[in-house]
């Protein structure tokens, strides 16, 4: 028990000291890469994992958040933190009427193609809408995060370092925020339901209330997410909106194990690292990376990680019993 | 002129029809038998009209000919996308072999794009103009109407009166009870795989004169398809004829008198409609 413990500590520690280890610009980009896309894939499997849903349409909400973030701070001087605010809150919103519409008469297939209508929907909106967007030409400059302290030199989050500390931080946040709504009855509730709805309703989980609630969630930690990737990148365009970012984060929670904490993370870790060292490739790389995506469909349908769990069981706990 | 801007509009919608007729057909036919979701299907429209280009420009070969041999280059990659990518998945849930059919996709679209990094033409396979009282009709869209109702029509023959179409129109009802009549089931996946694959390539090589031939037009292409099907009821073939036809018409007339810019999303929009108030589909009785 007080390994179990330790071990999310211990990860903390060596979360906070790995931009030490690895240094240099392009490791610690890297890292910050990785944090950013981690919250992304745990706001999608909230509907991929605990939901038993496919959204094809998760990118809108990425991408509604970085436009909201970056047009508040850039156009209206909005401060940062409350342009952040705004894009989860935005996602958050557009989540909730989205899920509400397509939650309340479809599962399965069918959700996963009315998700994917809305969100080429908004990848519209974002790529005509040209007075607002700057449509295809996307928009560039958007502003740093900024700590004003009084008397003292503001802290500017401009380096990969310091930005990582600001994404390692909403990606704990995010971590312990699904955490705790897991023990409650909340998650327990999105669950029961995952497993039997029928079953789940008949004995008063109202099915439609937790799915959208959850769905919410999952929209807005996309917004964060998004926020915080036109923050640190600096030059959003509607891509962001369009099926290649969906296939990204689709590939983050199946590779590294949907329904889990670590799985998440670790997908976007393999997302973000792989393509890297496969750079000597650089044409074939999605190419290899959708080769990976359907082996692991195929062969590993529960993810990396439930998989390393399984091997270090059979290693080393097998032996005690 | 007004008249004629319409009649205009209607035989350029009713031409795109055709093809996105064929293309859905293909759709709704893997849908109704397997039971799959095949995200795929986008990308073997787009495999077959890139090859028709090469063909006819690396071997300078017959349209027509060029279009047999990219249909059966569509049908292999059918019949081995099946294999690899559906068939081991068959029994887990339907979700399982959307996101695999989603990889095949996404490995087709990327190396396509290593293949053919820009956007190609071709020239049309019957070259002049008929003018119908102000309405131009071009050789390439006469073509395209005229082929794709055959292919149309020889599909709706070969379902009804084939003893194999109809095999595969059994599966599609009620496939345990077809296995019990002696029906080779996995043999009808594969053929459905293959007959949907050649009727995707067929509706993308008839769009080639068209339309201009780039990689990303299958993605496009599928969600109009995704649309149709869903509007008909999955896996009804019939419906899928009528509303494939009415979806070309009405994008192009909203395209012309409503709003250009969003002509794509217009079929969108009817499509999450339709869904919500119908989830089984329209055309599709209780």
């Amino acid at each position: 028990m007080v390994r179990k413990r330790l071990a999310p500590i211990a990860l903390l520690v060596v979360a906070i000291l790995l931009p030490f280890i690895l240094s240099g610009d392009y490791f610690r980009h890297l890292l910050v890469m990785t944090c950013i896309f981690a919250v992304l894939a745990l706001g999608l499997d909230i509907t991929m994992g605990y939901m038993g849903q496919i959204s094809l349409g998760h990118a809108a909400f990425f991408g509604i958040g970085a436009y909201t973030s970056a047009l508040l701070s850039l156009r209206l001087g909005v401060s940062v933190w409350l342009s952040w605010m705004a894009a989860i809150v935005l996602a958050g919103i557009l989540g909730f009427f989205i899920g509400y519409i397509s939650l309340s008469r479809t599962r399965g297939v069918p959700f996963a193609i009315v998700t994917f209508g809305f969100g080429l929907a908004l990848w519209l909106l974002c790529s005509n809408w040209y007075d607002l967007t700057r449509g295809f030409s996307g928009i560039s400059r958007i502003p740093h995060p900024v700590i004003a302290i009084p008397w003292l030199t503001p802290i500017e989050f401009k380096s990969p370092f310091s930005y990582y500390y600001l994404v390692l931080a909403s990606l704990v946040l995010t971590i312990y925020l699904i955490r705790r709504l897991l023990q409650c009855r909340f998650g327990r509730a999105v669950i029961a339901l995952r497993e039997n709805e029928g079953l789940a309703s008949s004995v008063g989980v109202d099915a439609l209330w937790y799915y959208v609630l959850a769905f919410t969630l999952s929209a807005a930690l996309a917004g964060l997410s998004g926020a915080a990737f036109a923050h640190f990148v600096r030059f959003i365009t509607p891509n962001l909106l369009g099926m290649e970012y969906v296939f990204m984060m689709l590939i983050m929670v199946i590779v590294g194990g949907k329904g889990t904490i670590v799985g998440p993370v670790l997908g976007a870790a393999i997302f973000v690292l792989v393509p890297e060292w496969l750079r000597i490739v650089e044409q074939l790389r999605p190419v290899l990376l959708g080769i990976f995506f359907l082996l692991c469909i195929i062969f590993l349908p529960g993810g990396v990680y439930p998989g390393l769990v399984a091997l270090w069981n059979r290693a080393f706990l097998s032996q005690k019993l | 002129m007004e008249w004629m801007v319409f009649g205009q509009q209607m035989w350029n919608g009713l031409t795109n029809g055709v093809a996105y007729v064929i293309f859905a057909l293909g759709l709704t036919l893997i849908f109704g038998v397997l039971k799959v979701t095949n995200i795929a299907h986008g990308e073997f429209f787009m495999l077959g009209a890139m090859a028709l280009v090469s063909l006819q420009e690396l071997l300078g070969m017959n349209f027509f000919l060029a279009l047999i041999l990219s249909t059966l280059f569509a049908a292999v990659l059918g019949f081995i996308s099946n294999r690899i990518a559906v068939r081991p998945l068959l029994a887990a849930s339907p979700l399982s072999t959307l996101l695999s059919t989603l990889a095949v996709s996404y490995i087709l679209l990327n190396a396509s794009i290593i293949i053919w990094p820009f956007p190609k033409t071709v020239k049309p396979p019957l070259s002049g103009t008929l003018n119908l009282g102000g309405i131009r009709i071009t050789g390439a869209s006469l073509v395209t109407f005229g082929l794709g109702g055959l292919v149309i029509a020889g599909l709706y023959f070969f379902l009804t009166r084939v003893r194999m179409g109809k095999e595969i129109d059994a599966t599609s009802q009620n496939m345990v009870g077809a296995s019990l009549t002696g029906i080779n089931v996995k043999r009808i996946y594969d053929l459905t795989f293959v007959i949907a694959g050649a009727l995707a390539a067929i509706g993308g090589g008839l769009v080639v004169p068209l339309w201009q031939a780039n990689t990303t037009m299958g993605q496009y292409v599928l969600l109009k398809g995704f649309a149709i099907v869903v509007v008909a009821g999955m896996g009804n073939v019939l419906g899928c004829l009528w509303v494939g036809l009415l979806a070309g018409i009405a994008e192009a007339l909203f395209g012309q008198y409503v709003a250009m810019y969003w002509k794509e999303g217009f079929l969108f929009g009817v499509m999450i409609i339709s869904l919500l108030l119908k989830p089984e589909g329209l055309f599709t009785r209780r």
